[in-house]
């Protein structure tokens, strides 16, 4: 125990305060001259030795009551024991160093960054330890690395270690950093004992003190598994945990949290929307965004908004495969400031019309309508380059990688044709359904990967004893957006479908009064961001199943879903880092290999492999831990974009920190743990503060003194005053006149 | 020394002969006077009450001789009767230290001594008015002062005299002052003890045993301070010992119920040797005024 103000306890000089009231009563009582002392020795025998030990309780008391405060007044506190390491026992240490970029942030004042300092303290901490400490290393970000396999006497090789380390692109999570630490500080071993990690385990442990040496930048997002979850049970070592919080709480971080790329109506001018998002304080002048397009800055630089907000760069790009990215003024994190994207930029506005059933009387075909509509739209067909194919055409025919097939009534295609479309959905085309009465709905199940829910069967009846109305569901999406007059529009047949077995990224646009949905949009699954959308019309637009052709609407219905299904797209194909990416291709490319280059100019081959049913070839690329552009050489089989871009996981941006209190909640009382807070950036001053333990984990015991003193004081009260009364004393002997008679024999 | 009007007004003011006037004092033993009296004797008088026959010896008064039976017996018989004798009352009074509590008394207070010597006065009154001989022993360890039975006014004022000299101190030994008066008197007679006696109970038990076996009757008066009986002290004090000079400092409240406690086991053999030797026993207080208890006692001997 030691105490914050032991000046105080000169008041311990008071102690003979009570002791001098003690004697100074005694001296000033009152002098009685008494006819004879005999009774009152006789008393006194009785009483006396109760009463001095009354009388000497109560002075013992008197004096804790005063030592009791002036001890409080000390502020008397007590550092736990349990983190002096026992002069007795080696030490077995490791030292887990977070290297998320997050630890890149160079405080404010601080000589270096985060994870400088925290290789310092690190070395500074091996330095003084003993040839018979052992000693291990982890690194961690969202994962953990033990870069010794055991704890180690070898203190240089952990010091090259530690001196070796770099930063990664990664957040943090310290829920994989400390059980990695915890169980690599139990594999210590007597120094008999054969080193071999395998066998490790087995061995018995040295007597030893474990110790984990945390040193990260305690932030919240990296602790929330820790403090959200009852993670203390999940540990099952134990050891003593020191976290030492490198971060300084006036931190303050400026980053691009999301970017995404439109292009502005048509042409090729395109808008970068940037969020960008602040932690902690805010700087009255946060630079410029600029934007950059193959290396070159393209469009006007924004300035930066001094609060979160969202802010948008425009420019002129042509058709094409592009590497972008987006600066905003550099701050005390520099890794965040950038975005990358890959873009594909497109201007071609085909449509692909796949008469299902052609015939020679035009009004029978069954693109006949369609056709009509896109006619009538005058301006719109101008841009469009319309082509038309059979579907015996259409296993020969290359489509492309833009624009829309629209398949019409089509019949249950051969493997090339169908090979054609989900090659065409792949690369980014888009491919519209309209059912007919060729539609089998069960072998377009089986066979039509890309169809966004399941088919059940034709319903209704095309002698039109029945109509259905048509109900909107999706009023703002872009072929309902204006209010379009499906009032008098009636089906009478049309193939139906289950809604439950719609797919997680598909939805329902409009359904049929019976509840059975109409159009249905959705995505190629198992492919890659940029594959094409699927528009799946439950029944044919010509006249053989509704009136629709003969309304009104039909033609501004038909031009919407043109003008949707052609839109030329910029797909910016951007991922997170870590990320998976996955390139699929029809099963016939199983094999076949992808290159892909990655930001530091490392190509790396991954061949396709066949997935278990065997319908798709599937090669996935996961080493995507460089933030950057990464170039794609591919088969055409897989229709993959030129490149894509990773991007940092900004999550570990928001710098904001832990509770220190909450981490040590969460770690419960059977791991000894203990937040260092509040360092200094100095690497100089790093040594003396890890040693001191600071304030924060000192226990005080002045409440508790305090508390203590209150309880003697009361007793005090208490006991004096019982010790004070006057006891109940028999009634005096009667001075009656008493006679004695003989006759009675009696005394009264 | 010379008795002046004050000092006899001092100890038998107005109000205490007032009240002592028509009261006597009788002793409830037979006893051995000098003259004739109103007290009876154990000798064979010539008073009125009949006490036996012996025979007549030549010199014999013969008014005494009782013609009735010599008629009947041609015998000559004399006719005794009991004899009436006077009461020899001894005042022994207690001079000791502690007699003088309280030293230093308020204008309302009394010492102990002087209220005792107000009981002496007042009974010696009673014995003179009856002309009973009224002597007075006063001791502490010793016998300090001595009178002879008397009868006139002019002994009591001797009386009166000795006692208003005589200061109150040294130590007490009431045992040897009892045996000591208890070899002095040849006759049978009244004593009068008026003292704290605070002393050993059994000497002092012992020595009215003396008194019972030599045919006294005995009047024994404690005196006894108010603040002795109540112990009205509740902090801490130091007393002094008025006989022995000894100190002792004890905290009031907290002795309080033993003391109380050992005084009345005190008084109670008291109490009980005075009853074994049929002898009263009175307690009382200086508040108690002199007067009231006189005439209370004397009332109750009387009955």
């Amino acid at each position: 125990m030691q105490l914050l103000a032991p000046f105080m306890l000169i008041g311990l000089i008071g102690l003979a305060l009570p002791i001098a009231i003690h004697l100074l009563n005694r001296s000033r009582n009152i002098a009685v001259d008494w006819p004879t002392l005999r009774f009152l020795q006789m008393a006194h025998r009785q009483t006396a030795q109760g009463a001095r030990i009354r009388h000497w309780f109560v002075l013992l008391l008197r004096c804790l009551l005063l030592a009791l405060i002036m001890l409080a007044m000390a502020q008397p506190y007590t550092q736990d024991s349990d983190w002096a390491a026992p002069p007795d026992l080696p030490t077995t240490l490791v030292i887990a160093i977070d290297r998320s970029y997050s630890m890149d942030y160079q405080d404010l004042g601080a000589e270096s960054s985060r994870f400088e300092r925290a290789k310092q303290a690190a070395l500074d901490q091996l330095s003084q330890l003993t040839i018979d400490d052992e000693v291990a290393l982890v690194l961690f970000d969202d994962r953990a690395e033990s870069l010794t396999p055991l704890p180690t006497r070898d203190h240089q090789r952990v010091a090259q270690l530690i001196r070796d380390a770099t930063l990664s692109r990664r957040g943090t999570d310290v829920a994989t950093a400390i059980p990695a630490a915890f169980a690599l500080v139990q594999l210590d071993a007597p120094p008999d004992q054969p080193t071999d990690p395998a066998d490790a385990i087995q061995h018995p442990k040295r007597s030893a003190w474990r110790h984990v040496l945390l040193l990260t930048d305690l932030q919240r997002s990296a602790w929330d598994r820790i403090i959200d979850q009852p993670f203390a049970q999940q540990l099952a070592d134990t050891a003593h945990l020191t976290i030492v919080d490198l971060g300084d709480h006036e931190s303050a971080n400026r980053f691009i949290r999301r970017i995404k790329v439109n292009r502005i109506a048509m042409g090729s001018r395109m808008a970068v929307e940037v969020d960008v998002a602040h932690d902690g304080r805010t700087t009255a002048d946060a630079g410029l965004a600029r934007l950059w397009i193959d290396d070159r800055q393209l469009g006007d630089p924004v300035p930066v908004p001094t609060a979160s907000r969202r802010i948008t760069l425009t420019a002129d790009i042509p058709a094409g495969a592009h590497r972008g990215r987006v600066e905003i003024g550099e701050d005390r994190l520099t890794l965040d400031d950038r975005a990358y994207f890959a873009l594909r930029a497109s201007d071609d506005r085909r449509l692909i019309i796949v008469d299902g059933n052609p015939s020679r009387v035009a009004p029978l075909s069954e693109t006949h309508f369609i056709e009509l509509a896109v006619a009538a739209g005058v301006a719109r067909a101008g841009d469009l380059d319309i082509d038309r194919l059979t579907v015996d055409q259409l296993a020969r025919t290359s489509l492309g990688t833009t624009g829309c097939l629209m398949l019409a009534n089509p019949p249950p295609l051969d493997g090339a044709a169908l090979a054609r479309v989900e090659s065409f959905l792949r690369a980014g085309g888009n491919v519209c359904i309209a059912l007919g009465d060729q539609t089998d709905p069960a072998a377009f199940n089986q066979d039509w990967p890309f169809l966004p829910l399941q088919l059940d069967r034709q319903l209704g009846d095309p002698r039109r004893s029945r109509a259905y109305a048509v109900l909107v569901d999706a009023p703002k999406h872009p072929i309902f957006a204006d209010e379009l007059d499906l009032s008098a529009t009636r089906f009478f047949a049309f193939i139906g479908s289950d809604p439950t077995t719609l797919r997680d990224d598909a939805r329902i646009l409009a359904s049929l009064s019976n509840g059975s949905p109409w159009i249905i949009e959705g995505r190629f699954p198992d492919a890659a961001e940029h594959a094409g959308r699927v528009l799946l019309i439950a029944a044919g637009l010509d006249a053989d199943w509704s009136n629709l052709p003969y309304r009104r609407v039909f033609v501004p219905l038909v031009d919407r879903i043109v003008s949707h299904m052609t839109q030329p797209q910029l797909r910016a194909g951007t991922i997170t880092l870590g990320q998976p990416v996955r390139f699929t291709a029809p099963p016939s490319a199983a094999g076949r290999s992808i290159s892909i280059t990655t930001p530091n100019d490392t190509t790396k081959t991954i061949p396709a492999a066949l997935t278990t049913d065997r319908r798709t070839a599937v090669a996935v690329f996961d080493q995507t831990h460089q933030v950057g552009h990464y170039r794609i050489d591919a088969d055409p089989a897989f229709a993959s974009a030129a490149a894509f871009a990773v991007n940092l996981d900004t999550r570990e941006s928001v710098l904001a920190p832990a509770d220190p209190d909450d981490i040590v909640h969460a770690m419960g009382d059977a791991h000894h743990t203990r937040v260092i807070t509040s360092q200094p950036t100095q690497l100089t001053a790093w040594a003396g503060a890890l040693n001191e333990d600071p304030q924060d984990h000192k226990t005080p015991w002045w409440p508790w003194l305090l508390l203590l003193a209150f309880g003697v004081f009361v007793a005090e009260t208490c006991l004096a005053n019982i010790f004070t009364r006057r006891a109940v004393t028999p009634p005096p002997p009667t001075i009656e006149y008493q006679a004695h008679t003989t006759r009675s024999g009696d005394l009264t | 020394m010379k008795l002046d009007r004050s000092t006899i007004d001092r100890f038998l003011p107005p109000r205490m002969l007032r009240a002592l006037q028509r009261l006597p004092l009788y002793s409830r033993r037979v006893v051995m006077g000098s003259t004739t009296g109103s007290h009876r004797s154990p000798m064979k008088g010539f008073s009125n009450e009949f006490a036996d026959h012996r025979a007549y010896v030549r010199g014999d008064d013969l008014k005494h001789l009782d013609w009735k039976v010599f008629s009947r017996t041609e015998r000559y018989y004399i006719k005794q009767y009991e004899e009436s004798t006077n009461l020899s009352a001894q005042i022994i009074l207690d001079a000791s230290g502690s007699m003088n509590y309280p030293r230093r008394p308020r204008a309302d207070q009394i010492t102990k001594y002087q209220y005792a010597c107000h009981l002496a006065a007042g009974l010696a009154y009673v014995l003179t008015r009856q002309q009973d001989p009224v002597g007075l022993i006063v001791f502490n360890h010793d016998l300090v002062a001595q009178l002879p039975p008397m009868r006139s006014m002019t002994h009591l004022r001797r009386v009166l005299t000795t006692i208003d000299d005589i200061q109150p101190d040294e130590r007490t030994d009431t045992p040897k002052a009892l045996h000591t008066v208890a070899a002095k008197l040849k006759r049978r007679g009244l004593l009068i003890l008026i003292s704290d006696l605070l002393d050993d109970p059994d000497q002092i038990k012992k020595a009215l045993a003396r008194f019972r076996i030599r045919g006294h009757d005995a009047i024994v008066i404690q005196v006894l301070h108010e603040d002795e009986l109540n112990f009205p002290f509740e902090r801490t004090v130091t007393f002094k010992d008025l006989e022995t000079q000894q100190r002792m400092t004890v905290q009031g409240a907290q002795i309080a119920a033993a003391y109380n406690q050992q005084l009345t086991a005190f008084l109670d053999q008291h109490k009980q040797a005075c009853f074994e030797h049929h002898f009263d026993y009175v307690l009382t207080s200086t508040a108690t005024p002199p007067d009231t208890l006189l005439t209370s006692l004397l009332t109750r001997r009387s009955n």
